[in-house]
């Protein structure tokens, strides 16, 4: 019974942020700022509580299914999670805020096309929310209203424009293939159909460019790091941590990834197109975010260099068809634990800037801890992730990649060094309000403990983190970096002379 | 069908509402506005009625026809069958909406009697278009429409109005000539009476007309396409927004434009057949003219910087869409064309009555001045935005619908370089639409408005033009959002479709 109530439950709880745009008015000024918090708790219960099902809507657009599974459930309950807290902190901004009414409403529209297009199973459904998240977020991009920000909105709403145009040309040409009569295809059938085709590799290609705008791939990252400096900071981290990985997801739907596990190698040239990219984005984002000055430049160029591991793992599956199962749980599980912690980095931005007394040194010793999950220091998320990354390495045995992985752990923990940096200069202890310091607290012990206890297959029990090897692996990355940081400041840099106090630059 | 049958006089009926408030309107003096006002929309609901009622009985099969002999083998015949009802409930149902938003436009303004007379004309012609029966006999409604509309266009009075009027003047009856020209010569070849049938009237004749038969589609086309605004025919379109927005939104979304392509889509389906038209090669290139005009229509569109000229070329491009769907061989095309008709009427009547309510309330009639409307005026650009993103086919919207109809219609036609049409015309659409939300929305509002006429009260405009935006505004959503269920245009072209290809 309760599963029955959750089915009937889903699309509700799916759509609620949109149906809280009724309560959006400017009599109730004081209500706007619980929507934002309240919104996405519907759709975190179920996804947290209910079993899988699946739900068809046959008058509804073209006909339409929604449905709760392995691969989305995880993703769900991060990105409920994100954006709750976000909204928590989002609420403490919108006294003084002139534009605040355009802000909720476009918030709570972009959140209604981000849970949605996860739960979608069919074409159509996956590509209206798909859009709405696209179309909506550029509202959250050019809020403050800045030049900056009516720049970083214009390369977003091209490139997202471009994408979508990619994005429908694989599903017309997808729908033609595997569907009959102008109807829709579901999601799975779409890949599975791409499987056996002629124009499979086309499609792919087609839906891996479209949905890789979204997901910062290399060539067509280019938003990315003008959309996270100039948004404001809740927006920043739903970006990076929610909304790019609906390109991943994306991909993880449609492209054939063992679904038929006999495609004869017709999709190597994506596979291996996608490994090579992934490449350059781990390694060339860190060597361009490693230079930025500002602290949420480098956050945005790491979110580029990890989101270029996972194009990697998601290459990989399609490579390897065999272990493909293995392949997307360490995605998902990569995912998962990339959104928490880079969240709880982008939340602590925003605490920087009023750190509420609180000294630069505790202020940087509360952060580092999401940034040693993401290097993947002992006991993190981030090493559960890597260890699942690595043992699927070790299978598919291609020893430059193994390699690329190990020093792509050396690239992260150099922007995280970098970050520590810019936030020290961008540290200010002055009041602000309170929520922000608790969503930090918040998101940083979700992303020490979040990730066990989401359900997922591949996540490594306990004992092998424990193992000499792993904790090797967590450690030596950031050990170089800093070695390396040390002999610079030494060799190549004048002493400092500190004439100002103990809090340094205020930009 | 013996006159004494109820299902006679049915098409006379259904085109008689109209006439007779027309006839009304010219008795009544100018300044009874409220009897004016009670007598057309007293019209245009009965007119609904009627509609709705042959609708049930088309879905039954039943037989609606007027006939009339004029000559020894030309028949003056209405007939109500799946397809002119697809016509017929459009216009009737944006007459009733462009009429109440005409009564607000032109409130206060001269010769209201003399508008809403020619206005009603100009829909009974439409219906005549609609609900002809054959070439004859929407050859006459075709030119009636042409001098109902003429005084709606010069409406205002000015030397602009007057020289668009010309414009316009020069050029529908040009076309009319030459769908004259067309009907005469196809009636001499064939001695054919040109019954529209479901699956084209062409299918016995000799191989040695065909090449006259070819020739004759494209005098055919080339007399509509001045209506339906393909390319180089197009000119007089944008020149003729200089008449008031209601008039701009009537001949835009319901009447002459949808005339143009209406007449083509029955030529391609109902004269020659999609079987026979496909044989003789002709689709080929009309749809290569109709992408042309889609692709040019929409780059026109974004170097205009006057509101209504930017949606007068963004008419020209999406009406095309319609011709592109007659072209695509096989049952989807089809329905992507017939039901865009449908999809773009709504969309481009909510996006001319949003403009008429810029400019009618805050005197904004350019892009620039477009800056920070959203907040003065935040339901009418609800309803503008709703339209525009329709236009640029983003999903759950109507547009949507169309274009997936369309792109798959192409791809079971083996037409694969049409997606990448659609494909062009989504991104021009995107460039000239989004920045005028970009404007709205995200923009902060001048000190003062350029002329602001009705101050901001309860409703942030007249009743009279905001309702209308509503409501067209809601059926895009609707439309396309419930386009699976069995009341959504969707299904009435796929309706249509399938009496098409299997009679």
């Amino acid at each position: 019974m309760m599963h029955e109530l959750f089915t009937q439950a889903w699309l509700p709880a799916l759509l609620f942020p949109a149906l809280l745009l009724l309560l959006c008015a400017r009599r109730w000024p004081g209500l706007q700022g619980w929507l934002l918090v309240v919104a996405a708790i519907p759709a975190l219960l179920i996804a947290v509580f209910a079993g899988e099902f699946q739900l068809e809507l046959n008058g509804v657009l073209l006909g339409i299914e929604l449905g709760l599974h392995e691969r989305n459930r995880a993703l769900l309950i991060m990105t409920t999670l994100l954006w709750t807290l976000a909204g928590w902190m989002a609420r403490s901004s919108l006294p003084g805020d002139p534009h605040r009414l355009r802000y909720v409403r476009l918030w709570l529209l972009t959140l209604t096309g981000n849970l949605t297009l996860l739960a979608a199973l069919d074409v159509a459904t996956f590509y209206t929310f798909f859009a709405l998240m696209t179309f909506a977020g550029y509202g959250l991009v050019v809020h403050q209203g800045t030049a900056a920000a009516r720049y970083a909105g214009r390369i977003y709403i091209i490139l997202a424009v471009v994408g979508e145009a990619f994005l429908l040309a694989g599903f017309l040409l997808g729908a033609a293939l595997v569907g009959s009569g102008g109807e829709v295809p579901a999601l799975t059938t779409l890949s599975a159909g791409l499987a056996g085709e002629q124009q499979g590799l086309l499609i792919a290609s087609l839906l891996f460019i479209g949905l890789g705008v979204k997901a910062g791939v290399a060539g067509l990252h280019w938003w990315l790091p003008l959309a996270h400096p100039v948004a404001p900071t809740p927006a920043s981290a739903v970006l990076s941590g929610a909304m790019i990985k609906a390109g991943l997801f994306g991909w993880l739907m449609v492209l054939p990834l063992g679904e038929n596990p006999h495609t004869g190698g017709a999709f190597d040239p994506l596979g291996v197109a996608m490994v090579l990219l992934g490449v350059i984005a781990a390694f060339a984002a860190a060597m361009l975010g490693v230079f930025q000055r500002k602290a949420k430049e480098v956050l945005a160029y790491s979110s580029i260099s990890q989101m270029g591991l996972m194009t990697v793992l998601t290459g990989l599956a399609l490579l390897y068809p065999m272990y493909w199962e293995a392949f997307v749980a360490a995605i998902l599980l990569y995912a998962v634990h990339h959104g928490l912690a880079k969240g709880a980095l982008f939340f602590g931005v925003g605490w920087a800037h009023h750190s509420r007394g609180w000294s630069r040194f505790s202020v940087l010793a509360v952060l580092a801890l999401p940034a040693l999950a993401l290097i993947g220091a002992p006991l993190t998320s981030g090493s559960a992730a890597k260890t699942t990354m690595k043992e699927l390495l070790y299978q598919v045995d291609i020893s430059q990649l193994t390699l690329a992985m190990t020093w792509a752990a050396v690239a992260t923990a150099a922007l995280m060094v970098r970050y520590g940096w810019a936030l020290a200069r961008e540290f200010n202890p002055t009041p602000g309000p309170v929520a922000t310091l608790q969503t930090v607290l918040a998101a940083v012990v979700l992303t020490l403990t979040g990730v066990w206890l989401v359900p997922l297959a591949a996540t490594p029990g306990w004992l092998t983190l424990w193992s000499p090897g792993t904790l090797w692996d967590g450690v030596w990355p950031l050990g170089l970096v800093l070695l390396v940081v040390i002999i610079i400041r030494r060799r190549f840099m004048a002493p400092k002379v500190h004439t100002h106090g103990r809090y340094g630059d205020q930009n | 069908m013996s006159m004494l049958e109820l299902n006679f006089w049915l098409p006379v009926l259904i085109m008689g509402t109209s006439l007779l408030a027309a006839c009304g309107i010219f008795i009544l003096p100018e300044r009874r506005p409220g009897l004016r006002i009670l007598l057309n929309l007293g019209a245009a609901l009965t007119k609904i009625a009627l509609v709705i009622w042959v609708l049930f009985g088309v879905i039954d099969q039943q037989l609606y026809e007027t006939r009339f002999t004029l000559l020894p083998g030309l028949d003056f015949i209405l007939r109500v069958d799946a397809m002119s009802l697809l016509f017929t409930g459009l216009s009737s149902v944006l007459w009733l909406f462009t009429t109440i938003y005409a009564i607000g436009y032109l409130e206060d303004s001269p010769g209201r009697s003399r508008f809403f007379g020619f206005f009603s004309l100009c829909v009974t012609s439409t219906m005549g278009i609609a609900l002809a029966g054959n070439l004859f006999t929407f050859l006459i409604f075709f030119e009636m429409l042409t001098l109902s509309t003429y005084p709606l266009v010069v409406h205002r009075g000015t030397p602009d109005a007057l020289a668009a009027g010309r414009t316009y003047l020069r050029y529908t009856l040009g076309g009319g000539a030459v769908l004259l020209v067309g009907v005469a010569l196809l009636y001499a070849l064939t001695g054919d009476p040109l019954e529209f049938a479901e699956t084209g009237v062409m299918h016995d004749l000799a191989p040695e007309l065909f090449p006259w038969l070819t020739a004759i589609f494209f005098i055919l086309i080339a007399g509509l396409g001045v209506k339906a605004a393909l390319i180089p025919l197009h000119g007089w379109l944008p020149v003729a927004m200089v008449a008031p927005a209601p008039v701009s939104a009537l001949l835009h979304a319901v009447a002459v434009v949808k005339a143009g392509a209406f007449g083509i889509v029955r030529v391609v389906y109902n004269v020659y057949g999609m079987d026979f038209a496909f044989q003789l090669g002709v689709l080929l290139p009309l749809a290569i003219l109709a992408s042309l005009t889609i692709i040019w229509g929409s780059v026109q569109a974004l170097r205009q910087t006057d509101i209504k000229k930017r949606l007068a070329f963004s008419t020209v491009s999406q009406v095309s869409y319609i011709v592109l769907g007659s072209t695509l061989f096989g049952p989807i095309g089809t329905i992507g064309g017939l039901v865009h008709l449908l999809h773009q009427g709504i969309m481009k009547v909510t996006l001319f009555f949003g403009a008429g309510n810029y400019a009618e309330t805050l005197g904004v009639k350019n892009i620039q001045q477009l800056n920070g409307v959203g907040r003065r005026m935040p339901w009418t650009s609800v309803a503008f935005t709703i339209g525009a993103f329709g236009m640029i086919g983003v999903p759950p919207l109507a547009g949507f619908i169309s274009k997936w109809y369309l792109g798959l219609g192409a791809l079971e036609a083996g037409m694969t370089w049409v997606i990448g049409v659609l494909l062009a015309s989504s991104l021009l659409n995107s460039a000239y639409f989004l920045p005028l939300i970009y404007r709205m929305w995200f923009k902060t509002a001048p000190a003062e408005w350029p002329h602001e006429r009705i101050p901001d009260g309860r409703l942030e405009t007249s009743g009279w033009l905001l309702w209308p935006t509503l409501a067209t505004a809601l059926f895009t959503v609707l439309a396309g959002l419930f386009a699976a269920s069995d009341l959504s245009p969707l299904s009435w072209a796929s309706l249509i479709a399938v009496r098409e290809y299997l009679p």
